[in-house]
């Protein structure tokens, strides 16, 4: 019988943190591409969260349950403040190696842009939530957490969560409302040129100053 | 179970507003390098308490060449298009006040003052507030990046400068969000929703971020009582305290109708508010033309670039009542609402009578 994960890892226990990396690093890598739209953000993100996850390792509770909720709040405080968690383990960032030159397939990159593409758009609409509503919707929503869980990655209150939940999704209509749906498809590749607006905007420029 | 259904449902909806990409691996080898990278870390660290690495020093910066290219090129096409924003309604203000113009905190007092002698309707708990808003955000168009063979290995995004601009009608339930509320795009569409869910003792009065207007009534009047209520509800979010603060008074303001007292009270608590500024000529999305406080932040992006975000609360300039509110990240306006009719009404679907301006 083996010692339950969260003590090792309270304990700081490597080889518990390798095998919480080996559970944990896809859902990790996912939710930080959701919070940025970017994947090789989301790479650097998942080396933070373990390394901050690391630094914060006594505040697991010996009992409990799956620890990803813990990581997915981490990796939302990594990702709100990417430069300062990299200023803090800047050191153990210049010794990962570096992501090898290129040769990237192109289907691999095109379908890595398709992807990004489709977050863009939906982000454009993710930025008329406040953070705290994009943040609940990346652990409701995407990453699959139950409001209790979500309450704890965040260290709010399940009231607070369901909430901002709400308030995320009064918004998200008004929004649709005002832009249409999100997962339209955009015109062309060249993304999401708004249809006959021009006027709009320029009968607003010729509004004369008082 | 019931309230697990609606909780699904509420989930299902936000899903399907936004749906994402498919899940997928870190690319191939770079989970095992990670975490190879992360063991050794752990190691040389290993029962020590964990002291943040001496930052004194900066080693060369390992080259992320892909990064770089994707970062410059945001900055360049944000610089290039810094022009575009300037047409825009709300405008980046370098703007300095005349001499003589009011300071911020004089002008949210005269703001507060209006606001204050607003009438105060009686409303039923079985009333809904109704709120007629335009909302405009901003369009994007997407840039790549091609290596000489003409392989596209970035990408990122300009604004278009076009814009798309649309009317909303909200009616919330008074006293319980429990209850069904409706919204009504510019076409026409009515979608009803309710905040009941998982852990929601019926009746809720709601929160700071869905509140009714008897949750509103409640709040205190006295200024420093209501920022510190805010602060203490917000702690941990946005930028800073200061920007939380306004952005959170800002939101109460577009989104609902605020009882006169504490309407008075929010700006007198914005007034409290550090680096508050005074925009003299502005414009609210509706083309109305008036007066604005503003707020700058910076928030520091996933890409390690700082943005310069400014709130802006447009008010009329002679009767000072509040007309809508704009956000600008770094010149370019991304979204702005301006409030075209508020009230109260018995039902769902019907307008107030008389049809109040604002």
């Amino acid at each position: 019988v083996e010692l339950n994960l969260r003590a090792r890892v309270r304990a700081g226990d490597p080889e518990a943190f390798g095998e919480l990396f080996e559970e944990n690093a896809r859902a990790v890598y996912n939710h930080a591409f959701r919070l940025t739209a970017d994947w090789a953000v989301a790479e650097d993100a998942v080396s933070l969260t373990f390394l901050e996850a690391w630094r914060h390792r006594e505040v697991v509770e010996p009992e409990g349950g799956s620890l990803r909720p813990w990581l997915l709040g981490i990796t939302v405080n990594v990702v709100r403040n990417m430069s300062r968690a990299a200023r803090r383990h800047r050191a153990a960032l210049e010794r990962l190696p570096p992501v090898p030159p290129v040769p990237d397939f192109a289907d691999e990159l095109a379908g890595r842009m398709d992807d990004a593409i489709a977050l863009r758009r939906v982000q454009a609409s993710l930025r008329g939530l406040r953070r705290g509503e994009r943040e609940v919707v990346a652990l409701c929503v995407w990453a699959g957490l139950d409001y209790a869980q979500a309450a704890a990655a965040l260290g709010v209150a399940v009231g607070t969560v369901r909430s901002r939940l709400s308030r995320a999704r009064a918004n998200l209509r008004k929004l649709v409302a005002a832009k249409g749906p999100v997962d339209r498809e955009p015109g062309e590749r060249g993304g999401q040129e708004q249809d006959g607006r021009e006027n709009a905007t320029r009968s607003l420029q010729e509004v004369p100053d008082e | 179970m019931n309230s697990h259904r609606r909780r699904d449902g509420e989930i299902r909806e936000l899903a399907r507003l936004l749906p994402v990409p498919a899940e997928r691996d870190l690319p191939a080898g770079r989970a095992q390098t990670i975490k190879e990278h992360l063991m050794t870390e752990l190691r040389t660290r290993e029962g020590s308490v964990p002291v943040p690495r001496h930052a004194g020093r900066a080693p060369a910066r390992r080259p992320r060449a892909r990064r770089m290219i994707l970062v410059a090129a945001t900055g360049a096409g944000v610089l290039g298009l810094a022009a575009v924003a300037l047409v825009l309604t709300i405008q980046p203000a370098h703007r300095t006040a005349s001499p003589g113009a009011p300071t911020a905190a004089q002008l949210l007092a005269k703001i507060a003052d209006a606001a204050a002698r607003q009438a105060n309707p009686a409303v039923g708990d079985n009333q809904y507030e109704y709120v007629k808003v335009t909302v405009r955000t901003a369009g994007e168009k997407e840039h790549f990046i091609r290596d000489k063979q003409g392989n596209v290995i970035g990408n990122y995004f300009t604004p278009t400068g076009t814009y798309s601009q649309a009317q909303t009608e909200t009616w919330s339930p008074v006293a319980d969000v429990c209850r069904d509320g409706m919204s009504r795009s510019a076409t026409g569409q009515e979608e009803r929703f309710t905040a009941k869910g998982p852990g929601v003792k019926c009746p809720d009065s709601g929160g700071l971020n869905d509140p009714t207007y008897r949750l509103l009534q409640s709040l205190p009047t006295d200024p420093r009582t209501l920022l510190n209520l805010i602060n203490t509800e917000e702690k941990g979010h946005g930028p800073g305290p200061a920007a939380e603060a306004f952005t959170t008074i800002g939101d109460l303001m577009r989104g609902q109708v605020v009882p006169p007292q504490v309407s008075a009270a929010l700006f007198r608590a914005a007034a409290l508010i550090p680096g508050v500024t005074v925009v003299p000529d502005a414009m609210d999305v509706a083309g109305r033309p008036g007066v604005a406080v503003a707020f700058d932040s910076h928030s520091r992006l996933a890409n390690g670039r700082s943005e310069n975000v400014r709130q802006e609360w447009v008010f009329n300039q002679s009767t000072l009542q509040f007309m809508g509110e704009g956000t600008v990240a770094d010149g370019i306006v991304t979204s702005a609402s301006a409030v075209l009719d508020r009230g109260f009404v018995d039902r769902l679907g019907e307008v107030p009578a008389g049809t109040r301006k604002r």
